[in-house]
């Protein structure tokens, strides 16, 4: 049996332009396929039909960058409509969209949208604003959605919770789930290094503080250095800190869909699917000893 | 009642957002528009960690309209597209989180610039204006074959009452350039046809779809003064009035195309008004 078929169909990958074609020839053993769902807006044209075929070989997970959930001045009506007409076309397993802000006006009435998911600050005023949209959201959809964690290179010094703490909140407040993306954590970790003694330790404290039970699904990713700054760039393998992390997290939450994303130099299909078969046996591995446990 | 201590908690985090989103902006942010905002787990001051997020919109911006403007990139260059990228970007922000709608306004953004760079291609707004043609009509809406009962139509109603309602799918560019000769030059990598008197040759350009693929091809005088009278909601006879070289447009002809293309969505018919049936 070759790496790529030992799947326990946990596993899936960030379905990306270049492997469209592979991936419907060959049928690799994936838990799911996750697209931008920004991507497949257009009312017509070939990504409909692209997302359409792998809809009949695999599960689709919706996962957005432009919802801005935490926007002050609300959700972008015309980007919810979108969404709820694709959902309604595509039946995801999940739907999902960032902790973030984006929309604001810039110097009039009109809103603009920053093209990228901003750091919100955790208060109270913010917690009601993310639930009255997320709210709003899930009315549309009929459905919870996942809200992922970003990584983020300024933070809020007025912020009164823990991004924890703010998360689980958020669960509870509107009975949304959340796309905890462990990469994320370890990039802020490794940014906060003078706070941290060990990004490791940092990144399995903040995962320990999650209620396991609002967790739906997981992100993998790379990050690079550049010296001052570590990088969410979706751009390499998965690194070792974030596999340590993730064995953390698979004892936490235990075997949750986990997506392997990347998304700039993307590699040839068989690269993303070796990472796959990783975390295919992280999460092997870091069961076991609780099934034995529970034997014993 | 409203709750105002909630409206009033709203309002900060609106300010706070927009502070942000305007340091984005501005040209050099200033630490002190952003008071709590600290850079993580370092003691600089915030615009290290601003100009991550500044130069990641500005760079997914240019990407977006790289693949929007495809010709306009090729013709200005990595170095030339980047510079007028962030000029746009500045200029005009994003407003939708779909960036595949983003670079409408970049044809006529470019014919209001005077840098000299853009002014020595002085075709390139409507090589832009071509190129977003292109890019809209592969995202728009798929047409499906018209019901064939509905060509009974033109041979059964009285022409000024007849519309020919063109497909979601369609484009029309008038140009005083050669423009389609630009964009077959660029897609061929064959530039010969620029070299003679056809590089001041005006074209218009039609944009259809085949399958997924936006066709373009040019389209002779009087078939763009009837297709321009079609998209404006014209009759089927006032639109065949619109042509002013009549000598050189055969309807038959252009049906036979339209058919074949998918050029036409419906047929659809207007009744006379009172007045006009009462003449």
């Amino acid at each position: 049996m070759s790496l790529h078929a030992e799947n326990q169909w946990v596993v899936g990958i960030g379905y990306r332009q270049p492997h469209y074609a592979q991936v419907i020839a060959e049928h690799p053993a994936l838990a799911f396929l996750e697209v931008h769902s920004e991507n497949f807006f257009a009312p017509g044209g070939a990504a409909q039909q692209v997302l359409r075929n792998a809809r009949e070989h695999y599960p689709i997970s919706l996962h957005g960058v432009g919802l801005a959930l935490g926007s002050a001045v609300g959700i972008d009506e015309r980007h919810l409509d979108s969404l709820v007409t694709l959902a309604n076309d595509i039946e995801p397993v999940r739907v999902s969209d960032h902790l973030c802000f984006a929309r604001a006006p810039l110097t009039s009435d009109d809103v603009i949208h920053g093209s990228d998911l901003l750091p919100p600050a955790f208060t109270q005023q913010s917690l009601d604003i993310f639930s009255n949209n997320i709210d709003r959201v899930q009315h549309r959809l009929q459905r919870p959605i996942l809200i992922e964690n970003i990584s983020s290179y300024v933070r809020w010094t007025d912020s009164t919770f823990t991004e924890p703490e703010f998360l689980n909140l958020l669960c509870e407040h509107t009975g949304c789930k959340l796309l905890v993306d462990v990469n994320n954590v370890m990039v802020n970790a490794l940014n906060d290094a003078q706070t941290h003694a060990s990004p490791v330790a940092a990144t399995c404290a903040w995962l320990d503080a999650i209620a396991p039970r609002h967790v739906a699904e997981m992100h993998l990713a790379g990050y690079c250095e550049t010296g001052k700054w570590v990088i969410d760039d979706h751009g390499s393998c998965v690194h070792a800190p974030v596999w340590a992390a993730y064995a953390h997290a698979v004892k936490c939450f235990g075997a949750i869909p986990t997506c392997i994303e990347w998304d700039t130099n993307v590699p040839p299909l068989t690269t993303l699917l070796d990472e796959v078969a990783l975390a295919t046996a992280v999460v092997r591995n870091a069961l076991t000893p609780v099934r034995e446990f529970e034997h014993a | 009642m409203p709750d105002l201590k909630a409206q009033a908690s709203v309002i900060d985090e609106h300010a706070r957002q927009q502070q942000f989103l305007s340091a984005l902006w501005s040209r050099s942010a200033s630490a002190s528009q952003l008071p709590t905002l600290n850079a993580r787990g370092r003691d600089s001051l915030s615009p290290g960690g601003l100009e991550i997020y500044r130069s990641n919109g500005l760079a997914i911006a240019d990407r977006a309209l790289r693949a929007a403007f495809p010709i306009v990139s090729a013709l200005l260059g990595d170095v030339g597209f980047s510079a007028l990228a962030k000029h746009f970007w500045r200029a005009n922000p994003p407003t939708s989180g779909d960036l595949g709608d983003y670079g409408a306004m970049l044809p006529i953004f470019i014919a209001a610039q005077s840098d000299p760079a853009l002014l020595s291609v002085p075709f390139l707004a409507d090589v832009a204006r071509l190129d977003w043609a292109v890019h809209h009509v592969e995202r728009r809406i798929d047409s499906s074959l018209m019901d064939g009962s509905r060509w009974a139509i033109l041979s059964a109603t009285d022409p000024a009452h007849i519309h020919l309602n063109l497909a979601p799918a369609t484009e029309l560019i008038e140009s005083i350039f050669p423009v389609v000769t630009i964009f077959d030059a660029h897609h061929t990598n064959d530039f010969s046809a620029l070299q003679g008197e056809s590089a001041n040759q005006a074209e218009n350009a039609w944009i259809y779809r085949e399958g997924f693929r936006a066709v373009v091809t040019t389209l002779p005088v009087a078939e763009a003064q009837f297709t321009h009278a079609l998209r404006d909601g014209k009759s089927l006879n006032d639109a065949l009035d619109a042509v002013t070289q009549e000598d050189m447009f055969d309807f038959s002809h252009w049906l036979t195309r339209a058919a074949k293309g998918r050029w036409i969505a419906d047929i659809t018919v207007t009744e006379p008004t009172a007045g006009i049936a009462a003449l």
